[in-house]
């Protein structure tokens, strides 16, 4: 019965975990812009870090090794570095999204100055990872991050055409902006399948000590917990579908999101989408601190986790602390915290293919995994999904460029 | 660096002679602040939203209509477009005017009405 609830609390917390604020903008971005003929891409970027995440759990199971250690140890040290280097580069500047978010978030709540925010909200993330024990950062930003579900009531209650929702679901092509919907499909992949959320899931996973009797926590986890997580981004996506794209209505801030949730709700349903944006995009910001970080000491073979005394893993200590300093310097130069989402997701989708594949070998490989191996499903979904993240990954900056970053 | 070039390319809306589909793009920008202020309007009139949200949101929206006010003043366009980018303009400066007094005064339900019927005039 405990272990059940373990597993149910695991799952509720990835169900609040993930969606951050690449979600949140691309999401609502394609549901004002192409109404709900984009769910289809939800359901392949969730299946997408479904496949990913199992994998990378049952490589830090079997192996006792997380992402970055694999990656550096399959594909050399040189590869590698170019791998560590890239990882890193989108980790900042979705960290720096993450931050902006969190500080426009708190504005919209409280009305004070948007740089003021930034300071105190980097100063209190800096304290929360430093002071709470792993689960409870784990689950409070998951549980309150729950709170975004108000979009789904949201949704519902703007009573969108269902059966154009079930369209949605459908692949299909549109008559005209086919660049533009090909650019909103790269970014919903890119914004479901962020390259942070699975160094951090299988760093965690070696963090807890997951032994082979895990391996089922591992795929619930990942296929419960990630599903309903996709399923706030559908909520997202057919909330904006049903309000903002019959009015035409192109959102450039992240007001324009809890006024989706204001005007079917009101002063209540504004509240929890703010608050729920608020830890959904703070637990995110954690996590991609905590990912960089995860990342140097996996590579460099630095003693690292959260679990240990600073002092204990002083360069892992460092390397968080450095993280969320860089990521504050950046988003206080003034740019826009959308932009930068935007930019991050279009990158990690680049990214994305060098760390996917020597995870993929290794998954595959049965010297190394032995009995856990992927089997024939698993490999029919890895398989799959590497053609998907080639393909986006070659089609991502080109598309950005075309569609001037979708704006046509 | 030739990737870093693109990208500031791409990020770059170009400048000069405003063309067409500039001036649509522009066009679409305004009416989108304009409706979504009809909304937050809609809102603060019927007591359903919190002050701080909608001094902040209407200011962000008011920000958008006078960044394209600017770009339309500023802009040069051929002589077939050149009425259309001062009406364009003009209609910016008045949907940013309107945001600006819901930003300065977020609780106020009169106003919120006034500012809510001069948007829907302004976007229909």
């Amino acid at each position: 019965m405990k272990r059940i609830f373990e597993v149910a609390l695991g799952i509720l917390a990835a169900i609040g975990g993930f969606v951050d604020i690449g979600d949140i903008v691309f999401n609502v971005a394609a549901g004002a812009l192409f109404g709900y003929q984009l769910l289809w891409v939800v359901v392949i970027g969730v299946g997408a870090i479904i496949t990913y995440s199992e994998m990378c759990g049952r490589v830090a199971v079997v192996s006792g090794r997380a992402a970055m250690d694999v990656v550096r140890e399959r594909l050399g040290f040189g590869a590698g570095l170019v791998a560590l280097i890239a990882g890193q580069l989108v980790n900042l500047m979705t960290l720096a999204a993450e931050i902006g978010g969190i500080a426009l978030a708190l504005q919209l709540l409280s009305g004070l100055p948007y740089r003021v925010l930034l300071v105190l909200g980097v100063l209190v993330l800096g304290v929360v990872i430093w002071v709470l024990p792993f689960e409870w950062i784990e689950r409070v930003f998951g549980y309150v991050g729950l709170t975004m579900l108000v979009f789904a009531v949201a949704a519902i209650k703007l009573r969108p055409g269902w059966s154009d929702v079930g369209a949605g679901f459908v692949p299909g092509v549109p008559s005209s902006n086919l660049a533009v919907y090909a650019f909103f499909a790269v970014g919903l992949i890119g914004a479901a399948t962020v390259p942070y959320e699975v160094y951090f899931y299988s760093s965690g996973a070696v963090e807890e000590r997951w032994t082979p009797k895990d391996l089922g926590i591992n795929k619930a986890n990942a296929i419960i917990g990630y599903s309903l997580g996709g399923f706030l981004s559908f909520a997202l996506m057919i909330m904006a579908g049903a309000l903002f794209f019959p009015k035409g209505i192109s959102p450039e801030a992240l007001g324009t999101v809890a006024l989706g949730a204001e005007v079917p709700l009101g002063q209540i349903g504004l509240l929890l989408a703010l608050v729920g944006v608020l830890f959904a995009v703070g637990g995110a910001a954690i996590d991609s601190v905590f990912s960089g970080a995860y990342n140097m000491a996996q590579f460099f073979g630095w003693e690292w986790g959260k679990y240990r005394k600073p002092v204990d893993a002083p360069r892992f200590t460092i390397a968080w602390l450095v993280m969320l300093v860089l990521g504050f310097v950046i988003v206080v130069t003034g740019v826009d915290p959308i932009q930068v989402t935007e930019f991050s997701v279009i990158f990690s989708v680049v990214a994305l293919p060098l760390t996917y594949i020597p995870i993929l070998l290794v998954a595959n490989d049965r010297a190394y995994m032995g009995r856990y191996a992927n089997g024939k499903v698993a490999n029919v979904f890895g398989i799959a999904y590497l053609v998907v993240i080639l393909v986006v990954a070659v089609a991502a900056i080109p598309l950005m460029i075309v569609t001037n970053m979708g704006q046509g | 660096m030739p990737l870093v070039c693109l990208v500031l390319a791409a990020g770059c809306g170009g400048s000069g002679t405003l063309t067409e589909k500039q001036l649509q793009k522009d066009m679409e920008t305004v009416q989108s602040a304009a409706v979504e202020g009809e909304l937050l309007a809609s809102d603060i009139a019927r007591d359903r939203t919190s002050e701080p949200f909608a001094r902040i949101h209407s200011g962000v929206l008011a920000e958008q209509a006078q960044g394209v006010a600017r770009t339309l003043m500023k802009g040069q366009a051929s002589r077939e477009l050149e009425s259309r980018r001062r009406q364009a303009a003009s209609q910016a400066r008045a949907v940013s005017s309107a945001l600006e007094e819901l930003h300065g005064s977020p609780g106020d339900r009169v106003v919120a009405r006034r500012v809510l019927r001069e948007l829907e005039d302004l976007s229909s």
